[in-house]
């Protein structure tokens, strides 16, 4: 929870960048139609991204503003960061330590190899897909870039409600959630028919919890 | 084992040993089987700690490589380029750095991605595996892959989210189980049963070995009986759910029975020991003791048959078997004079120290041999009886000792020797072959006793009988001798001569005499007519009637022949069976009298009666009980007395015949005349009737002398109060003088014989129709 909150808030901070894709479904689309993102346990998920399908974001990559990716507390911040294809990401480094980031995505393997306090440049993602990023130091730290190639995308809120504005039907759209348990890189596709309100379900897994090995580690040492 | 003391002492001492032995034998093995018992469960303890501080680290060293692996960023980074070549290489690398025999990669779905052994061992999905691993993901497993036991960890690689996951393992193999036996002590084994996989640190494994089978079945040969050989602890080893691993601890017991058996042999071998000891010392003291016990037993045996020779034999004893034997010491000692005393009494006279008859007996017939000769003398005092009446027995024992020393004296000289065979007798046998010679030593003998002794500061002169009798002219046999020289001293004192010598024929006399006796007191016995009793009439002369009967006593023996009542009564009052004869006479008469009485016939009888008679004590109350019982009138009877029954023990009897009188029995003087009775006696006798002697009376018509006798003893009696009978009146002419000189009764065969009561009545009844 503490860490949903913090995610809340680093959102919260970054409002221009939701204001942004808010703005871009408001000037394409008439209908609202209202999205609930569900579990298979029925429980609503906050933070699942939908994507509608084929429409290619009018803005040139070259116009999209460098989005952000810090680490603060051991933790990518925030931990869901949605850009778009081509757009680049800084990441700071907030924390009084260094950091190795890294990710082995096929959308985008880089590494950042130890460094505090601004990386000297901000990195460019040219391929849509999900790029997982970690640091080689400390293994807790999980952060997901989501590089969608449409301009319609959205995040579901705390009651994993999304308002989708859709013009025609029908529309082919996908949804993804980090605690998918599908692979990473797949996307759920499905169809929009008409402003019915929509409940869509995805498989999840409880995240695993932090630290396994240490304790396992100290017991193995005989601590 | 016998009843005895030595086996005894050897059953409680050696019973003692084995009882202390079992116990002590019973608690070591108790205690040690416990101890062993529990030793071998503290050493399973141990071994459980130890095997798990062996895999954790074994677990811990898991842990470090597959951290270590799975922590590599080139390796993740290869796994996550999926760089199939460097992944192979990179685990080949790391399980040879960490000596892990098993690396497998797997990706998220339990496909195997990469081995760092041959790959196509491996099933293709492991994901069973995986899941089961990962739920379970807390510690090392234990698995069987491609036919190997492995303790395997999962870990999982991240980039930072799972993308693959690693499994590390080590291979438990024979050299494992070793290795924890080295460290544990025991047999260790690895099972998965369901695998069919089994490893053990068991060196010579038998064929188609099953460890569980094997230890849990597996029995030694001990002392008594098979035992397990292994205590065994089955530990469920972490491992998947279906596929259970099972550690088997087992702990050889084999030396721990040793450890007891050795002891247990200990045990018996002290015990064997200490009971051999226990036999053998107790069997000493028990011989100790016993030897001591038999001994005196045997001189025990030994004093029994009489021979107090005392003679013991023994190594040092107990005080209470030296005080034993002091003890039967000084018995033999006083029993063997005690003995000697006895057997000294036995055969001798206590006051003159001569043998008695009983040793004369035997002495005698030691001595009669064919060529010898002996002269046998019995002597007899005279009148020894007065001499203790009057001065007292200790001056007629002084005589009786004085006596003997002159008969000893005599006898000794002769090479003879003597006994004192009665109160007042003495025999004296010495050898002696002429018949003069004895007649003169008996003579010199007699002449020397006779001389006068001095006992007390008395003077006492007394006088001898002597029997004798020659051997082996006599007699051949000593009790045939000792009553011929007894019947010959007899005859001596009887026929008043000092001197007897046994007469042939003299005891075939006695002998018969003593037969006679014997009938009469069968026929006294038996009451079947041999003895009867007759009545003599007797006139009352005043009146000429027949008032008076004298009864008198006849027996005629069974063959017929008739026995002189002087003779059997003489025999009677010899032998005392006078008074026997006279309770007949007395019960007899009074029974007739009463017949008589209720016939209407009126008649005193007369009783003759002897001193005996008067002097027993009984007599009296038997005459009134007699009396009393036939309800007869004591004044129907008269006790007829001679002068000398009167005579002998003169109070007593004069006592006696008051007592009578006072009875109102009627006490007559019998055969008054011929005696010694002086006047001055007759005037103190209680009698009531003085009956003349026959002989006065036979001849009285033709003696002057004889008239005068009897006409003033008439008159003396009458002067005295007392009736007077003539007995023996034969004619006529003397019953009328008779009548003429007053007399009161006359009693003779000119009247009637005696007669039988019937005769009588008939007689009486003639008599008077004649008269």
């Amino acid at each position: 929870m503490v860490m949903l909150e913090r995610a809340w808030q680093v959102i919260a901070k970054r409002r221009y960048l939701l204001a942004l894709g808010v703005l871009f479904s408001v000037s394409a689309f008439g209908n609202t139609i209202n999205l609930v993102i569900k579990d298979q346990h029925d429980q609503v998920l906050p933070n699942a991204v939908v994507e509608i399908n084929h429409l290619p974001s009018s803005k040139t990559s070259g116009n999209l503003p460098t989005a952000v990716m810090d680490q603060v507390d051991k933790q990518f911040s925030p931990e869901l960061l949605i850009v778009h294809q081509g757009q680049y990401v800084d990441f700071p480094n907030s924390d009084n330590i260094r950091h190795h980031v890294y990710s082995f995505s096929k959308a985008k393997p880089f590494q950042l190899k130890l460094y505090s306090g601004q990386p000297e440049e901000p990195i460019k993602f040219d391929n849509q897909g999900v790029v997982v990023l970690g640091c080689n130091i400390h293994d807790s730290m999980v952060g997901y870039i989501y590089v969608a190639n449409s301009s319609h995308v959205y995040t579901s809120n705390e009651q994993g409600q999304i308002k989708l504005q859709v013009d025609t039907f029908p529309v082919q759209a996908s949804v993804w959630h980090s605690l998918q348990t599908a692979p990473l890189d797949n996307k759920k596709q499905f169809g929009i028919e008409s402003t019915n309100p929509l409940s869509i379900t995805i498989n999840t897994s409880t995240p695993a919890p932090r630290n396994t090995f240490g304790s396992k580690f100290r017991k193995g040492n005989g601590q | 084992m016998g009843n005895n003391l030595r086996s005894r002492i050897t059953t409680l001492c050696v019973g003692l040993v084995l009882l202390t032995t079992l116990v002590s034998l019973l608690s070591f093995w108790w205690s040690t089987s416990k101890f062993q018992a529990e030793k071998v469960q503290q050493n399973i303890t141990v071994a459980q700690s130890v095997y798990k501080q062996y895999l954790k680290s074994k677990e811990g060293l898991l842990l470090t490589a597959a951290k270590v692996l799975t922590a590599d960023f080139g390796f993740k980074q290869a796994v996550a380029t999926r760089d199939a070549a460097t992944i192979s290489s990179v685990l080949y690398n790391h399980s040879q750095r960490i000596n892990a025999d098993l690396m497998l990669l797997l990706d998220l779905s339990g496909r195997l991605v990469s081995a760092n052994v041959n790959a196509q061992n491996f099933a293709d999905n492991l994901q069973p595996l995986m899941d089961e691993l990962l739920n379970n993901s807390e510690q090392s497993s234990f698995v069987v892959l491609n036919n190997q036991l492995y303790q395997v960890i999962l870990l999982p690689v991240k980039t930072p989210r799972t993308i693959a996951y690693s499994l590390v393992g080590f291979k438990i193999t024979s050299a494992v189980a070793t290795e924890l036996k080295s460290l544990t002590g025991m047999e260790v084994s690895f099972v998965a049963q369901l695998d069919d996989f089994a490893t053990s640190s068991l060196v010579s494994q038998p064929d188609n070995f099953q460890p569980i089978t094997y230890f849990t079945n597996k029995t030694t040969a001990r002392f008594f009986a098979e035992y397990l050989a292994y205590e065994n602890e089955q530990i469920a080893l972490p491992s998947l759910q279906s596929h259970p691993i099972t550690l088997l601890l087992s702990a050889d017991l084999t030396s721990s029975y040793r450890d007891i058996e050795q002891l247990l042999l200990t045990l018996i071998t002290l015990a064997v020991l200490t009971m051999l000891f226990g036999v053998i010392t107790s069997s000493l003291l028990a011989n100790n003791l016993t030897t001591g016990l038999s001994q005196l037993a045997v001189i025990a045996r030994q004093f029994a048959k009489g021979d107090y020779r005392f003679k013991f034999e023994g190594k040092k004893q107990s005080s209470e078997i030296e005080t034993l034997v002091n003890a039967f010491n000084n018995m033999g000692n006083d029993i063997n004079k005690r003995e000697q005393q006895i057997s000294f009494q036995a055969h001798h006279d206590t006051l003159t120290g001569f043998y008695n008859r009983s040793a004369m007996l035997d002495l005698l017939a030691k001595r009669l041999t064919n060529d010898a000769r002996y002269t046998l003398v019995a002597i007899d005092i005279k009148g020894l009886r007065h001499i203790n009446d009057k001065l007292g027995p200790q001056v007629g024992d002084g005589c009786l000792i004085a006596v003997a020393n002159r008969i000893r004296q005599f006898s000794d000289e002769l090479g003879g020797f003597h006994a004192r065979i009665g109160g007042d007798e003495f025999l004296t046998v010495y050898p002696c072959a002429e018949v003069e010679q004895v007649k003169c030593a008996v003579a010199d003998l007699l002449k020397q006793l006779q001389l006068a002794y001095k006992v007390k500061n008395l003077k006492i002169s007394l006088r001898f009988n002597a029997g004798i009798v020659q051997y082996p002219e006599q007699g051949t046999k000593a009790d045939d001798l000792m009553r011929r020289v007894l019947i010959a001293v007899d005859a001596a004192t009887t026929s008043q001569q000092s001197l007897h010598y046994y007469q042939d024929g003299e005891d075939e006399a006695h002998l018969d005499r003593l037969i006679m006796l014997d009938e009469l007191k069968q026929a006294i016995d038996d009451d079947n007519g041999q003895l009867f009793m007759t009545y003599q009439p007797k006139l009352n002369i005043k009146s000429q009637k027949i008032d008076k009967v004298e009864s008198l006593i006849r027996w005629q023996r069974k063959d017929g022949g008739w026995v002189s009542p002087e003779v059997f009564i003489d025999l009677a009052e010899q032998s005392g069976l006078i008074v026997e004869l006279t309770a007949w006479v007395v019960e007899t008469v009074i029974a007739q009298i009463a017949d008589w009485s209720k016939k209407d016939i009126h008649l005193q009888a007369a009783i003759n009666v002897s001193a005996q008679d008067i002097a027993h004590s009984g007599f009296h109350a038997s005459l009134v009980a007699t009396l009393n019982k036939y309800q007869v009138n004591p004044s129907s009877v008269t006790i007829e007395l001679t002068e000398r029954d009167m005579i002998e023990n003169e109070a007593q009897g004069i006592k006696a015949l008051e007592d009578l009188k006072t009875i109102g029995v009627k006490i007559s003087l019998d055969d008054y005349g011929v005696g010694q009775t002086s006047l001055g006696r007759l005037k103190m006798l209680p009698i009531d009737e003085l009956k003349l002697d026959k002989c006065f009376i036979l001849t009285l018509h033709e003696s002057q002398k004889d008239q005068y006798i009897v006409r003033s003893s008439i008159t003396l009696g009458h002067q005295l109060g007392f009736s007077v009978v003539a007995e023996g009146v034969e004619t006529a002419e003397s019953l009328s003088m008779l009548h003429e000189m007053q007399c009161d009764h006359a009693q003779g065969y000119y009247l009637s014989r005696p007669l039988k009561a019937q005769q009588l009545e008939q007689w009486l009844e003639e008599y008077q129709r004649v008269h």
